[in-house]
C-alpha cells in the first residue's frame, strides 16, 4: 500500500473543504438523531431534560423487529454461504455459455429495483398463504438480493492462479474433490468469504425496498419498524429507534469487520 | 495454463442449488410479471394497457423525475467521493484515516428510511436548518419534502460505499506513474488529469453504475419523506397498494427494471473490471 | 532401491489444444525404476505439458499411453495415480503449518495419526526442518518452503516424483546449494523422478539422464556427457553451451574434407595463439571477461566470426591479431541444420 505519509504534502484547500463538508453532512444528522432520542421534547431541545422513556417505548412496541432482523440476517448469511460458495467455485472454473447465463441471472435482483422483484414474488407466490405470511418469504427476497454480492466477491478469489496450484498440489497428493474443496480451497479463500459475508449481513440488516412489500404485520423487520415509527410516531420515538438500530447494528458489523480484517492479516502476513 | 473447462457433473451439482433458487424465485416470477397484464386483462386489453402505461404523461413524468434525479445524484456522489477517497488515501496520516473512514462509512448499513428521517431532521419542519434560518432572522427554510430532500438523501445513501471504493482504488494507484509524469515535467494539474483521473476511471464507472441503479430503485428514502416530487418506485407502490392496480404496477416495474438494467449493461461494457460488482 | 519406485513408459503421448496448437507431438520415452530424468528445454518446448500429462493434470490426446510399470494410467485421475509433485511456486497450503502440509497426502488417504506423525518427523529430519514443524509456511524462506514441498510430495511414498521447475523461483546462490541438496536427497530416496527445468546446469547436477526438448519434440535423450560431446542435433548442441559452425569455406582453408555443409566445434576447444601462429589468423573484435575465462570473438580474415575461449590469465585485447587451430578430434557433425 502506498500512502503518502513520508512526504506528507498538505491537501489543496478546496479538497480539504470538500472533505470537511462531506464529513459534516454525514455526521450532523447522526448526532441530531442521537440527541433527539434522549431529550424529553425535541422542539424545546436540551433544556427540556434527558430521558430514556422513548427508548423504553420503542423496546415495548418494536422489540420483536430487532431479534427478527438479526435472525433473518444470520439465516440469510448461512444460506448464502452454503449455496453461494460452491456456485462461485463452479462459475470460476467453467466458461460455458450456461454458466455465463447463470452469472447474468444472478445479477438481476441487484440490477433490477427491489420493488420490481418484490412485486414479481408477491404476484407469483402471494397466494400460498402460509409461505406469504412467514418470515421465510422475506428470507427468500434477502437471499436473492444479497447472494450476488457474495458470489461476485468469491469468483476472483477462486479464479486465482495460486489457488489453482494449491488444488493441483492437493490432487497429486491424492485428495478427492470434497477433500480439496473443504480442506484446501475454502480455507484459502476465507478472507474473501469473510468480506462477502460481511456484505451479505450488512445488506440484509438494512434491506427495505423488498422487505416493505414482502412483510406482514407479524413479520416486521428493523427497517420496516423504523419506517412505521417515522410515519406514525412522534419524532423522539423515531429518533430513539434509530439510536437502537445504530447501537445494535454498528457494533455487530464492526465486530464482523474486525474478524474479517484479522483473517486477512493472518493470510497476508509474511507472504 | 488456463484452458476452458467444459461443464462437468461436479460443476452442475455445485450450481444446482443457486440455479434452482434463482429460476424459481426470480426468473419465473419475472416472466409471470411480464405476462401478468395479458393474463389478468386478456391479450388485447393487456397489450392496450402496456401502450397506455408507456404513453401516460403522469407516469412518464415520474420516470423522467426518477431518471434526472438519479443522474444528478450519481454525478455529485462520484465527484464528492472521488475527492474524499483520494484525500483519505494520499493526504491523511494512517491514524486519521482510520477514524475518518470509519465515520464516513458508518451509514453503510443504514436503510433508506433512516436516511429519509435524517433529511427530515436536517431540512424538515422541525429541522435544524429551519431553526437556524429563523434564528438568523429569516423565515423557516424547509427543503426535505421536495427535489432537494430526495437529492441530498440519495447522495447520503450512496456516499459511504463510493468513498470506500475510491479510497481503495486510490491506494491501488501506481505511484511510479505519477513520479514518471513529474520527472517528465508535468505540473500537478497535468498529473491529475493525465494520470490520476484515468487511473480512477474504472472505479468511477463501476461506482456510478451501482449508485445510479440504487437511486433508480430507491424507495425507503422517498417513502419516509413522502415527497411532493413523485418518483417511479413510489408510483408503483401506490398503484399496487392503494389502487390494487396490479397490471399497471407490473408494467411500471418492468419499465423501471429494464431501464436500470440497460444503463448497467452499458456501464459494464465500458469497463473490463471483472471483479467489479456489476 | 526404493521398493515403491516404478518404471515409466511414455508411448505416443501428444497434446493438442482446442485451438489446434500442438504443445506436445507424439512422444516416447522410457524411464527405469529409480532413475532421475530431466526434461530440459526452453519455455514452450512442451516439457511442462509432458510432466503435467504424467501427473494427470493435463489430458493428453486420445491414443496416448502412460505406463506406470505395466499399468496404463492415462485415464486415471490425478488423485488416484499415487504420484508426488513439487511445484515451481511451492503451492504449500497457507492454512496449514509445516507439519500439516507434509502430513496432508497421508491424511487424505486415511493413514492413522501415529503412523502419519512418525513419517512426518522422519521426512522433516531428512530436509533439516524438524525445528520448523509447527511454523506457518508464510514464515519460511523460499528455500525452506521448497524443502517442505519436497517432503510433502515424498511423504505418501509415491510411485514417481515429478518436479516442475522446482528451483526457478529461488535466487542464484540459494539455487545452487539447494540443487546439490536435492540431487543428494533424491538419490537417498531412490525414487523414480522426472524433473522439468530450463536450466542446463540444474539438469546436469540432478538428473541421471537428460531429455532435451524443443517445439514439442524430444530431440535427444542421453547422459550429460554424451549430450555435450556428441549432440544429435544443432538445437541440443546450442542449448547445452555454445558452438561454432565452421562453414565449408573455413573448412576448405584448414584442409578438412566433409560431406556435410558445416562441421561444429565448441569455443573451449578452439585453440588461440596470441603469437599469431595457427592454421588460420584473425583479429579479435570483442572480449567478454567471464571470471574463470575469457571468451574472444575473432574475425577470421575475409571469413566468418569464431567464438573461442582463452584462460583468464592470458593477455589478449581487442584488435590484436591471433592464430587459430582446430583440433580434428573435437570437430563433430550434426544430423540437421538449425
Amino acid at each position: 500500500m502506498s500512502r503518502g505519509q513520508g512526504n506528507a504534502r498538505r491537501a489543496p484547500v478546496a479538497l480539504r473543504l470538500c472533505v470537511a463538508a462531506t464529513l459534516f453532512f454525514v455526521i450532523t444528522p447522526i448526532i441530531l438523531s442521537i440527541l433527539a432520542g434522549f431529550v424529553v421534547n425535541y422542539p424545546t431541545g436540551l433544556k427540556s431534560g434527558l430521558t430514556t422513556r422513548w427508548i423504553q417505548e420503542v423496546w415495548a412496541v418494536y422489540g420483536d423487529t430487532l431479534a427478527r432482523s438479526i435472525v433473518l440476517a444470520f439465516a440469510c448469511l448461512v444460506i448464502a454461504i452454503l449455496i453461494g460458495t460452491p456456485c462461485a467455485y463452479a462459475l470460476s472454473q467453467i466458461r460455458s455459455r450456461w454458466a455465463r447465463a447463470l452469472e447474468e441471472l444472478l445479477m438481476m435482483p441487484v440490477a433490477v429495483p427491489g420493488l420490481a422483484t418484490a412485486l414479481a414474488l408477491i404476484l407469483m407466490y402471494g397466494h400460498f398463504k402460509g409461505f406469504r405470511s412467514s418470515t421465510a418469504f422475506i428470507l427468500v427476497g434477502h437471499v436473492l438480493f444479497t447472494l450476488p454480492f457474495l458470489v461476485r466477491t468469491l469468483i476472483p478469489a477462486f479464479a486465482n492462479a495460486e489457488l489453482r496450484a494449491l488444488d493441483e498440489a492437493a490432487r497429486t497428493l491424492g485428495a478427492n474433490f470434497a477433500q480439496r474443496f473443504l480442506g484446501v480451497l475454502v480455507p484459502a479463500v476465507l478472507p474473501a468469504l469473510a468480506a462477502g459475508a460481511l456484505m451479505v449481513f450488512t445488506l440484509s440488516i438494512g434491506e427495505f425496498n423488498l422487505t416493505w412489500m414482502l412483510h406482514t404485520p407479524l413479520t416486521r423487520t428493523l427497517p420496516v419498524g423504523l419506517a412505521d415509527s417515522y410515519a406514525s410516531m412522534r419524532l423522539e420515538i423515531g429518533s430513539a429507534y434509530t439510536v437502537i438500530f445504530i447501537a445494535v447494528v454498528v457494533p455487530t458489523l464492526w465486530a464482523l469487520q474486525a474478524g474479517a480484517d484479522a483473517l486477512q492479516r493472518y493470510f497476508t502476513k509474511n507472504r | 495454463m488456463l484452458q476452458p473447462r467444459r461443464l462437468q457433473y461436479v460443476h452442475i451439482a455445485l450450481l444446482t442449488p443457486v440455479a434452482t433458487l434463482f429460476v424459481a424465485f426470480w426468473l419465473i416470477p419475472a416472466f409471470n410479471l411480464i405476462l401478468l397484464p395479458l393474463s389478468r386483462l386478456g391479450v388485447a386489453e393487456g397489450l392496450a394497457r402496456y401502450a397506455q402505461v408507456v404513453g401516460n404523461a403522469r407516469y412518464l413524468e415520474a420516470l423522467f423525475n426518477t431518471f434526472a434525479l438519479s443522474l444528478g445524484v450519481t454525478l455529485c456522489t462520484i465527484v464528492l467521493s472521488a475527492c474524499v477517497g483520494f484525500y483519505l488515501s494520499r493526504f491523511c496520516s494512517a491514524r486519521h484515516r482510520g477514524w475518518l473512514l470509519a465515520v464516513l462509512t458508518l451509514p453503510l448499513s443504514f436503510p433508506g428510511v433512516i436516511i429519509g428521517f435524517y433529511i427530515i431532521l436536517l431540512g424538515g419542519r422541525q429541522g435544524v436548518i429551519a431553526d437556524l434560518s429563523e434564528l438568523s432572522g429569516g423565515e423557516r427554510i424547509t427543503f426535505a419534502y421536495g427535489f432537494m430532500g430526495l437529492f441530498l438523501g440519495y447522495i447520503y445513501f450512496s456516499l459511504p460505499r463510493a468513498i470506500a471504493s475510491f479510497a481503495a482504488a486510490s491506494d491501488a494507484l501506481d505511484k511510479a506513474l505519477e513520479e514518471a509524469a513529474i520527472t517528465l515535467g508535468a505540473s500537478r494539474w497535468q498529473v491529475l488529469f493525465d494520470v490520476i483521473i484515468p487511473g480512477l476511471r474504472e472505479t468511477a464507472i463501476a461506482s456510478a453504475a451501482i449508485v445510479f441503479a440504487t437511486a433508480m430503485g430507491a424507495f425507503g428514502t422517498a417513502f419516509t419523506l413522502s415527497a411532493k416530487l413523485e418518483v417511479l418506485p413510489i408510483t408503483i407502490y401506490n398503484e399496487f397498494t392503494n389502487y390494487a392496480n396490479f397490471a399497471t404496477a407490473a408494467i411500471l416495474s418492468l419499465l423501471l427494471g429494464a431501464i436500470t438494467w440497460l444503463v448497467l449493461l452499458v456501464a459494464r461494457r465500458m469497463t473490463d473490471a471483472k471483479g467489479a460488482l456489476l | 532401491m526404493n521398493p515403491d519406485a516404478t518404471s515409466i513408459s511414455i508411448r505416443n503421448v501428444a497434446k493438442t489444444y482446442d485451438d489446434g496448437t500442438a504443445a506436445l507431438k507424439a512422444t516416447d520415452i522410457d524411464i527405469k525404476a529409480g532413475e532421475i530424468v530431466a526434461l530440459l528445454g526452453p519455455s514452450g518446448c512442451g516439457k511442462t505439458t509432458l510432466l503435467r500429462s504424467i501427473a494427470g493434470l493435463e489430458t493428453p490426446d486420445v491414443g496416448s499411453e502412460i505406463l506406470f510399470g505395466n499399468e496404463n494410467v492415462v485415464d486415471v485421475p490425478s488423485e488416484k495415480r499415487h504420484i508426488g509433485m513439487v511445484f515451481q511456486h511451492y503451492a504449500l497450503f497457507p492454512t496449514m503449518n509445516v507439519a500439516a502440509n507434509v502430513a496432508y497426502g497421508l491424511k487424505v488417504r486415511g493413514v492413522a495419526a501415529a503412523d502419519r506423525n512418525a513419517r512426518v518427523d522422519e521426512l522433516l529430519e531428512k530436509v533439516r526442518l524438524t525445528a520448523f514443524a509447527n511454523k506457518r509456511v508464510q514464515e519460511l524462506s523460499g528455500g525452506q518452503r521448497q524443502r517442505v514441498a519436497l517432503a510433502r510430495a515424498i511423504a505418501p511414498r509415491p510411485r514417481v516424483l515429478l518436479l516442475d521447475e522446482p528451483l526457478t523461483a529461488l535466487d542464484a546462490k540459494l539455487k545452487e546449494s539447494l540443487r546439490d541438496e536435492l540431487a543428494e536427497l533424491l538419490r537417498q530416496f531412490g525414487i523414480t523422478a522426472i524433473h522439468v527445468t530450463h536450466d542446463q546446469q540444474e539438469a546436469m547436477a540432478i538428473a541421471d539422464r537428460l531429455a532435451v526438448m524443443n517445439r514439442g519434440v524430444i530431440e535427444q535423450v542421453a547422459d550429460a556427457r554424451t549430450l555435450y560431446e556428441k549432440p544429435a542435433t544443432a538445437f541440443v548442441a546450442e542449448f547445452l553451451g555454445h558452438i561454432n559452425a565452421l562453414d565449408c569455406d573455413t573448412l576448405k582453408r584448414i584442409g578438412v574434407e566433409s560431406a556435410a555443409d558445416s562441421l561444429y566445434m565448441r569455443p573451449e576447444h578452439v585453440r588461440v595463439d596470441v603469437q599469431d601462429r595457427g592454421e588460420l589468423t584473425g583479429q579479435v573484435t570483442r572480449i567478454i571477461y567471464q571470471g574463470d575465462r575469457q571468451r574472444a570473438l575473432i574475425a577470421i580474415d575475409g571469413a566468418q566470426l569464431i567464438k573461442a575461449d582463452v584462460t583468464a590469465a592470458e593477455t589478449i585485447r581487442v584488435d590484436q591479431r591471433v592464430g587459430l587451430s582446430f583440433p580434428r578430434e573435437r570437430l563433430f557433425a550434426l544430423s540437421d541444420k538449425k
